[in-house]
């Protein structure tokens, strides 16, 4: 029995970091509409600063306040400075933006602390208060309810007894109208984030005692506040609270009972179970808003018409396109930069081959997210956990059922498809951030499935994966990689151009600009949806796999959910839409860690301002500045003068 | 020009040219409205009466032309300065926020009082032009029906102390006998000395009130403009409603 309540307490304990940092998501998102996905990153700044001020022997109380400034100031920086400046308001747009934040805060950490952990000291180093058997309840445990308590009705009051709570209430409700009374929502939005990023640095000073601090240590409350979000239903302050202490009971009951290796698989389950029968959380309330009407706003994107759209009577017809892209010959690019590839390989180095191969590889996975994000329009964060499946999936056909390696890929890419037409099915129909939200649990809780069935995928040692050698006549072995890879790459390539070119491809363009005009136009948007998911996660369990096959090795760390971010940021950076895009894309996030090698944070740094860069300047991605010379050859070489710009042609895709 | 007798514009607009993305809605207007005058904005569906409250009270920013309130150059200030500046509004779709309690609803006029030595109106005030609101002060304003969220909605503006009144559609889906209660308190508004401006498609109600009248048609035009005899007389309002 006691120990029974000292696992009670110690969920309970849990559950105050939990709710503290998902009434912080969850009222960022209720009031600004955004998700913020540098939730995590944000929290570990304050973290981090914490740790150098008490290192530098600074009294508690003010190293605290101090830490928790820092975040709120991070935080409302980043809205002030990003948020409301992007010229795309799409929310996926906007999500990708605060994963960019996320890689740079991240990047940052990394290159002054280095990846080693630390561990910040407890406010109160005593013995437990109360000896209760197993664990006792600790003094931090008291303090860390305590506190999240105190700060949760702090919130609770300002919220519904101040001035300034009310203009936040109603800027919540309606930012438009509220903005007719005097209220000036810039401001509002700006303080709502810097309370975002206080909730966020008092979790992270609370939990640090416990969990050491890594740059990345935040991305697993991430993922636990996102479940006492979904359980609270987004928006409900107090729905997230119970939600958070529900989550904290249960799971550190399982922990103690059953087992604490699925943790992250358990919030997967629990997060799609939710979402399927109870969409708007378990007090099943949404936040009312107010009938405001919307107008195009006018931003440097969307003053010019999107000339290649055109609705016909029948199916959504998108296209009139320069001749380059329109042109069946463009399918003989892919052939055309695989064979220059394939001729150029022998002369590399023995590293510059195997890097030209993992591209080659990432190029197939970034196809499969452009298919997800880039076409259909659908922010995916799973795509390292359908990777991970998909080398899992071939190494076992080929070592328990002796299938060959060709077919093995083939079988990768059909399992990974069904578990998204599985995962994708139930959750598309209710829109973009529930998505996200469950993709990134998935591709959290993967890397458990592994470890925890040791017997069958050889736990989280790891297997060796067969080099798939004597398919191609050389016997040079990294060269016999490239060859093979570039050739996979180029043959999952010309599909993937061919259907996103034909009328399957253009309805995913056209939901993707605008779902009710998609819809109007007999496009089924949820189907439609599940098919680009699952369709794309095929593609990138094919790509992991062929990926783990350049390695010789196997382990559940081989994918990561970086693997999703960065295959999200080569599709922004090289254009969304585009296969070129995704060699541009894939070549830069494999390409440049190998260059800046021995320090990885200089590497993230870099991807992560250029594709806040591209985001915020260039949101049609940089494959205009190959495409346009492209086209100049073209003309030059067939006499004709094309009368299209290929920017602004890529601009017009970008208008919501 | 007219039988107005205050002759110091409180709002005017020259030239002024607005639009949507590609589309221009509104095109070289100009128009004016007068202290303590009620200005009615006349014509059919879709033909930018909204845009123009909408550029007047800093929501659409204009593309060319000048909007001048109370003597000031106001084309780049938003929507939030123009209500400190003294600009009520009651908008399409009457902005009532649903979650908010009808009293919260209220002191959300507060937050911008152009003069500060004068009060808001005080709830006294209020129940007293509108008994019904007064019995539902801690109701949420979503649990409101039509009608009294519009009263809410002008029971809002006017505790603003505002110079200039914005009145977008106010009879748009209402009961005729609503309309006509409005209506009545528009006059006792009008009679304190706030002017008004009021896009309305209900002609009849909009003339009887105005004192002067701007006929708005296709292609974002002043059609026509005069007193409303002037305007009732003419057969221009039937000509721009069709087409």
């Amino acid at each position: 029995m006691s120990e029974f309540l000292t696992v009670i307490a110690a969920g309970l304990a849990a559950a105050s970091l939990y709710s503290l940092f998902g009434v912080g998501l969850a009222f960022v998102y209720r009031v600004t509409g955004v998700l913020n996905f540098a939730y995590g990153a944000i929290a570990s700044v304050s973290g981090y600063i914490a740790y150098s001020l008490i290192s530098h022997e600074l009294s508690y109380p003010l190293t605290v306040l101090i830490a928790i400034t820092c975040g709120a100031i991070v935080s409302a920086l980043t809205f002030l400075l990003l948020i409301i400046r992007i010229p795309s308001r799409s929310h996926e747009a906007i999500g990708i933006l605060t994963l960019g934040v996320a890689i740079v805060l991240q990047g940052i950490l990394q290159s002054i602390y280095g990846g080693e952990p630390y561990t910040l000291r407890p406010a109160v180093t005593s013995k437990p208060y109360f000896d209760i058997g197993y664990y006792g309840v600790t003094a931090q445990t008291l303090i860390n309810l305590g506190i999240a308590g105190v700060a949760l009705l702090f919130l609770g009051v300002f919220l519904n007894r101040t001035k300034f709570g009310l203009k936040v209430r109603a800027a919540s409700e309606g930012s438009l109208t509220a903005s007719m009374f005097g209220i000036n929502t810039v401001t509002v939005n700006t303080v709502v984030w810097g309370i975002g990023g206080v909730l966020a640095g008092i979790a992270a000073i609370l939990v640090t005692p416990l969990n050491q601090l890594t740059p990345s240590f935040m991305t697993y409350y991430l993922l636990v506040a996102f479940v006492a979000v979904v359980l609270g239903g987004f928006e409900s302050i107090l729905g997230v609270v119970i939600g958070a202490i529900l989550y904290g009971i249960v799971s550190s009951l399982m922990a103690t009972y059953l087992t604490n290796r699925l943790t992250s698989t358990f919030s997967f389950l629990i997060i799609l179970i939710v979402l399927i029968f109870l969409p708007k959380g378990i007090l099943g309330r949404h936040l009312p808003h107010v009938n405001e009407p919307t107008w195009p706003r006018s931003t440097r994107f969307s003053i010019r018409a999107p000339k290649s759209l055109t609705i016909r009577a029948k199916g959504l017809r998108l296209k009139r396109r320069s001749r380059l892209r329109s042109s069946k010959a463009v399918l003989l690019m892919p052939v055309l930069i695989g064979g220059v590839t394939i001729l150029i390989a022998p002369k590399l180095g023995q590293s510059e081959q195997l890097l030209v191969a993992m591209i080659a590889a990432y190029v197939i996975a970034a196809l499969g997210t452009d298919i997800i994000y880039g076409y259909s329009g659908q922010l995916s964060l799973g795509q390292s956990g359908f990777m991970l499946s998909g080398a899992y999936v071939s190494v076992l056909a080929q070592s328990r059922f002796h299938i060959p390696y060709l077919l093995s890929l083939l079988v990768a890419a059909l399992v990974c498809t069904i578990i998204g037409l599985i995962l994708g099915g139930p959750v598309s129909r209710l829109g973009g951030v529930y998505l996200t939200v469950i993709t990134l649990a998935f591709a959290l809780a993967v890397p458990e499935i592994p470890n925890f069935f040791e017997s069958t995928f050889g736990g989280s040692g790891g297997v060796p994966v067969m080099l798939p050698l004597g398919l191609v006549g050389t016997d040079d072995r990294n060269l016999h990689l490239v060859i093979l890879t570039v050739v996979l790459a180029v043959i999952v390539a010309i599909p993937v151009m061919l259907l996103c070119r034909s009328r399957q491809g253009r309805q995913w363009r056209a939901l993707r600009v605008n779902e009710i005009s998609a819809a109007a136009s007999g496009i089924r948007v949820s189907r439609q949806k599940v098919l680009a998911f699952a369709i794309g996660s095929g593609v990138c369990g094919l790509g992991g796999a062929v990926a783990s096959s350049l390695v010789g090795y196997l382990s559940p760390e081989s994918f990561t959910l970086w693997d999703s971010i960065y295959l999200l940021v080569a599709i922004v950076i090289g254009g969304r839409a585009s296969a070129l895009g995704a060699l541009i894309g894939a070549a830069l996030v494999v390409g440049l860690p190998y260059a800046t090698s021995g320090s990885p944070a200089i590497a993230g740094l870099a991807l992560g301002v250029a594709l806040i860069f591209v985001l915020m300047v260039k949101p049609q991605g940089t494959r205009g500045l190959i495409l346009q010379p492209a086209l100049w050859i073209l003309d030059l070489l067939t006499g004709r003068k094309s009368q299209r710009n290929v920017n602004e042609e890529l601009e017009s895709e970008v208008i919501r | 020009m007219t039988e107005v007798h205050v002759n110091s514009e409180l709002l005017s607009l020259r030239g002024v040219t607005a639009g949507y993305g590609v589309s221009t809605v509104l095109d070289e207007i100009n128009l004016t409205v007068h202290e303590r005058q009620v200005v009615a904005l006349l014509g059919a569906n879709g033909v930018g009466k909204t845009t123009l409250l909408r550029v007047v009270s800093g929501l659409l920013p204009t593309r060319s032309g000048s909007i001048e309130f109370k003597g000031m150059q106001v084309n780049h200030k938003s929507a939030s300065q123009m209500a400190h500046l003294g600009l009520a509004q009651v908008p399409e779709g009457r902005g009532i926020f649903p979650g908010l309690t009808v009293a919260e609803n209220l002191r959300l006029a507060d937050f911008s009082s152009p003069d500060k030595r004068t009060s808001p109106l005080s709830d006294a005030d209020i129940s007293e032009t509108f008994p019904k609101l007064a019995d539902r002060m801690n109701q949420k304003g979503g649990t409101l029906s039509g009608g009294e969220q519009q009263m809410l909605a002008v029971a809002r503006a006017l505790r603003m102390r505002p110079s200039l009144l914005l009145l977008d559609e106010p009879s748009l889906g209402m009961a005729p006998l609503i309309v006509q209660g409005m209506y009545d308190a528009f006059e006792r508004v009008k009679q304190s000395g706030v002017a008004m401006l009021i896009a309305e498609q209900a002609t009849n109600r909009a003339l009887a009130i105005a004192d002067y009248v701007y006929v708005l048609g296709t292609g974002g035009r002043v059609v026509a403009s005069g007193t409303p005899a002037e305007i009732s007389s003419s057969s221009v309002i039937y000509e721009s409603y069709l087409g």
